[in-house]
């Protein structure tokens, strides 16, 4: 049967129940904040709280399947969502852990409440199934975002950084909404899962407009989200905006932005123009070649020059959108089926990558967090000479994340590397483009020169001399909760490289939630056949206007 | 075709001129300095946007374009309410509304993308650059006084 | 992929090129430098010349009445607009996107969006850029400042809006350009599933379950029968897009706080450690500023 539209409702109210969690008690703490003059552990710690309750919320009701409900529901329970909110919600918890001392008492409450909006609207957005509501999942990521760009510090820099990211967030909001109103109108349905059935359908589905108007709605998607995953040509306000943001917001930048605008191209994109008209696919797929190789070059090239360390980390954050891109190329390829995806798809690679970079480009912040948290310059590498005679855990943890950066082989960013570059290797070459198997190609070498300036860091770590004085050792540590962050992100890291292997079982049943199809009308993914379908195809009776 | 009133030629005069006003946005986005005009050019994007969401809701016999045009209208009106304020507090502070005053974080080595030191001195026109002349009257107040064409702003 | 003639490919080279000529010359000057009214009066003219070659594009809709009003709500958005982007007096600028808002609400109304046309008109036109008037009013210097006078590489901007623009057009009107009377429609329609009655196949029960009864657009009219407009908008509003309408209120509650956080001028007194935030305008003091 086709289930009605109440019960659609209450279910996906149900899914949707870790972010209704979430968002409730970022209301309550932001209403709270005027009215209960405490100091800014309070809410971090009601905000830890929330987190843990919400976590609670999503092991409860990971197991809720929405199969039948995926053609009309707003929002999906499929392994994308489940694992995608898990990882939002972890690294939620990391970031909090490093922004519990950065904000004054006086705006913790707003800036808390901030925090676990930006965090509920990434959820949201893993959750979507709606064009709108990814959407408004968007938007629920960077408004509050502008606010904790703005809270913390409110010098000149600051300012500048807002501004640029606010502005050119509108701009880009505006593009995505561009390539949003082609892509309903492709067929006229917004429910992404639907939509994706119709251009997989053919027949009368596919036409002579198809390609024309979904050209116009990729490029345009493919322009909004790039600037929140900072792809070139749309990446030239990160390094500014890094450089000029609190580092902890600069970290929160370098990761929920990208990991959003990589999980709305898995579910906006790639899951429904891979399946959908072949020539639409093979432009989408050239259009993220080019953005890629150019990501990937200018990303790696620029950052082999910098000194400032956030500058550099923004560049590199650029390079790994490249790498992402990469991945979007091969997941924009054809599927002819679903249900059978190829030995590597571009897809699990980007979920693979994403989990990986999240921990060590939060790792590697959390360090730079630490350092200035226990009063130390760390804007620039050489401050971080010599620091393994000082602090030799935190440089343990450092070298981890950066050699997980770099990719190399024992460590969760190799695989990330592997998977994607594996994913573009095999895909089928395309009449006409330059084929995917180049594209791995420069991105191999892309990762070499990346490693330069990964180990620059690393050997200035542990050969260069200390610039500063030993009696600095002396000073204050920086916090636990920051400590334990950095610890988590680099014993992750080491262990998801080691075991890679329960990661990518879920990243690969995430990439076929993504583009799978569940049989129209039925509940489970066994009822395939299509005396099912017929018996359900029954359009309710429509009342008579 | 759900509609025979509304078939594909009328949309795509939405999408046209929806189109257009989305190009002429960025263009202005792109072009003008003056924070809150570039902020105008955005929301005409979005004005943009609404024709083809409209039109195609229309096209396509349901409501979901017109859904999203009102979503979308909120979304704006929460960016200007953001917009507003943010650009009170920046004026707040360099007294001045030009983005390129804001360009202290660049690579380092670069000049700043927008060289205003070569701006000529105003020379009003007669024409749209010109504004009424009235004469002054009255005591001249003793704050010290700068002609406003040598401020930035 | 159809391509298109010659003759469409001329016109949109045109457009885009005088598109982009006059646009550039009604543009402020790169450095702020003075333009000669003769300049502005070619501008004018061939921007003009370049909104009426997109007329061409455009299919004069329904009854004289119905063609009438549309081309001049069509008119008066783009000539509108590219007032508003060249405008040297944001004050002018707010007026001319005031003047884009009312005649695309006057399209809404001709598309039969009227619960739209209104609420557009009330919400921008009402609101939006009577506070942008104000915040104008509030910050801006009297005359005009050197970065109203100028512009940040005009030539090269117009450029990328116009080749935007031709690029948009053409992906537009390609799917129709070639087709004959009895084609299907360039673009597919899930109306038109919606529309037939009960049938079978996975398509068909897909629509059903994407696009439900309330989502769709009432039927046209019969004789005597009142339209459920308003009502029909408010039902998929809150049956299909209930908890977008639910995460679009925490967007307006975040908005406000944020709004309210950012414009506070000074910390609010509470017990507090260490907050280190300079009075705003200290840092530049302008001894002529007049706000």
């Amino acid at each position: 049967m086709i289930p009605d539209q109440s019960e659609t409702l209450s279910r996906t109210i149900l899914v949707l129940l870790p972010e209704i969690v979430l968002a409730l008690s970022a209301a309550a703490i932001m209403v709270a904040g005027p009215f209960f003059r405490r100091g800014r552990s309070l809410w971090a710690g009601l905000s830890a709280a929330a987190i843990g309750a919400s976590l609670l919320a999503l092991l409860a009701v990971s197991g809720s399947g929405t199969d039948a409900f995926a053609y009309g529901s707003v929002a999906l329970n499929d392994a994308l969502s489940v694992y995608g909110r898990f990882a939002f919600l972890i690294t939620g918890l990391i970031l909090l852990g490093l922004a519990h001392n950065q904000v004054g008492d006086d705006r913790a409450a707003e800036f808390f409440g901030a925090l676990l909006f930006v965090i509920s609207g990434a959820m949201l957005v893993c959750a979507a199934n709606e064009l709108i509501f990814l959407f408004v999942g968007l938007e629920l990521v960077s408004i509050p975002t502008y606010l904790l760009l703005y809270l913390p510090r409110r010098n000149r820099t600051t300012q500048e950084a807002t501004t640029k990211y606010f502005f050119l967030s509108v701009f880009s909001s505006a593009l995505l909404l561009f390539g949003f109103a082609y892509l309903y109108g492709l067929t006229g349905v917004s429910n992404l899962k639907a939509l994706a059935f119709l251009m997989g359908g053919g027949g009368e589905v596919i036409t002579t407009g198809t390609a024309a108007i979904g050209s116009i709605a990729v490029v345009f998607v493919t322009a909004g989200l790039g600037f929140r995953v900072a792809a070139v040509p749309f990446h030239f306000y990160a390094p500014d905006v890094y450089q000029g943001a609190p580092t902890v917001i600069t970290a929160l930048l370098a990761w929920i932005p990208k990991g959003i605008g990589f999980v709305a191209m898995i579910r906006v994109l790639t899951s429904v123009v891979s399946v959908g008209e072949p020539m639409l696919s093979e432009r989408a797929v050239f259009l993220a070649w080019l953005i890629a190789a150019a990501t990937l070059i200018l990303g790696n090239t620029v950052a082999l020059v910098q000194t400032n360390l956030k500058r550099l980390f923004a560049y590199s954050s650029i390079a790994h959108a490249g790498y992402l891109m990469v991945g979007v190329a091969a997941a924009f390829a054809r599927v002819e089926d679903p249900a059978n995806l190829g030995p590597y798809s571009g897809a699990e690679g980007i979920v693979f990558y994403l989990a990986a970079y999240a921990l060590m480009t939060l790792g590697a912040f959390g360090v730079i967090l630490y350092l200035e948290g226990s009063g130390e310059r760390a804007e620039t590498i050489d401050d971080l000479s010599g620091l393994s005679r000082t602090r030799p855990l935190l440089s343990l943890a450092m070298a981890l994340c950066l050699f997980s950066l770099a990719g190399v082989p024992p460590l969760a960013g190799f695989w990330g590397k592997f998977f994607i570059f594996a994913s573009a290797w095999t895909a089928e070459p395309i009449q006409g483009i330059p084929s995917l198997q180049l594209l791995a190609v420069i991105g191999v070498i892309n990762a070499a020169i990346g490693a330069y300036y990964y180990l620059r860091i690393v050997a200035a770590i542990y050969y260069g001399t200390p610039a500063r004085s030993p009696a600095a050792e002396s000073r204050s540590a920086a916090g636990w909760p920051t400590a334990m962050a950095v610890g988590t992100c680099a014993v992750l890291s080491l262990i998801l490289g080691l075991i890679p292997g329960p990661l990518q079982s879920a990243s690969r049943r995430a990439a076929v939630a993504a583009i799978g199809q569940p049989a129209p009308g039925t509940s489970g993914p066994e009822g395939e056949d299509e005396t099912e379908t017929d018996d359900v195809a029954l359009v309710r009776p429509r009342p008579v206007r | 075709m759900t509609d025979p009133s509304f078939p594909f030629e009328y949309l795509s005069n939405y999408l046209i001129i929806g189109a257009a006003l989305m190009a002429l946005g960025m263009l202005g986005f792109l072009s003008r300095r003056n924070l809150i005009v570039m902020f105008l050019s955005a929301e005409m994007m979005l004005q943009g946007v609404a024709l083809t969401l409209v039109g195609f809701s229309r096209y396509h016999g349901n409501w979901t374009g017109q859904v999203f045009t009102i979503v979308m209208l909120t979304v704006a009106a929460s960016e200007a309410a953001l917009a507003l304020a943010l650009i009170l507090v920046l004026f707040h502070r360099i007294r001045s509304l030009d983005v390129t005053l804001w360009q202290d974080l660049r690579e380092t080595g670069l000049p700043e993308s927008v060289d205003t030191s070569g701006a000529e001195p105003y020379e009003p026109v007669p024409g749209p650059e010109s504004y009424p002349h009235l004469t002054p009257s009255g005591v001249e107040p003793p704050h010290p006084r700068q002609p406003w064409e040598q401020r930035r702003g | 992929m159809t391509l298109l003639d010659s003759r469409d490919l001329a016109l949109i080279a045109a457009i885009v090129a005088l598109g982009w000529v006059g646009i550039w010359l009604l543009l402020p000057h790169r450095h702020g430098g003075v333009k000669t009214a003769r300049a502005y009066r070619v501008g004018a003219l061939l921007s003009a010349i370049a909104v009426l070659l997109v007329l061409p594009y455009l299919t004069p809709p329904g009854d004289l009445l119905a063609r009438l009003f549309f081309y001049s709500f069509s008119l008066l958005a783009l000539l509108g607009a590219v007032l508003m982007i060249t405008a040297r007096n944001p004050v002018n600028s707010a007026l001319w996107f005031a003047v884009v808002v009312l005649s695309s609400s006057g399209l809404f109304l001709l598309a039969g969006a009227q619960f739209l046309a209104a609420g557009t008109v009330i919400v921008y036109a009402g609101a939006i850029i009577v506070t942008f008037l104000f915040v104008i009013m509030l910050a801006q210097s009297h005359g005009q400042a050197i970065y109203d006078r100028s512009a940040r590489r005009p030539l090269a901007a117009s450029l990328t809006g116009m080749l935007l623009l031709g690029a948009l057009i053409s992906a537009i009107i390609a799917p129709g350009a070639t087709r004959k009377d009895g084609d299907p429609a360039p673009i597919y329609s899930v109306g038109a599933i919606a529309d037939q009655p009960p049938a079978d196949g996975p398509i068909a029960a897909v629509t059903a379950q994407a696009l439900t009864e309330t989502s769709r657009l009432p039927r046209p009219l019969e004789q005597g029968e009142t339209p459920a407009h308003v009502a029909g908008l408010g039902a998929t509003l809150f049956t299909d897009h209930l908890l977008t309408v639910q995460v679009v209120g925490l967007l307006l509650f975040v908005a406000l706080i944020g709004a309210v956080a950012i414009a506070t001028p000074k910390a609010p007194i509470r017990p507090d450690r260490s907050t280190a935030s300079s009075s705003p305008g200290s840092a530049t003091t302008n001894p002529g500023g007049v706000s």
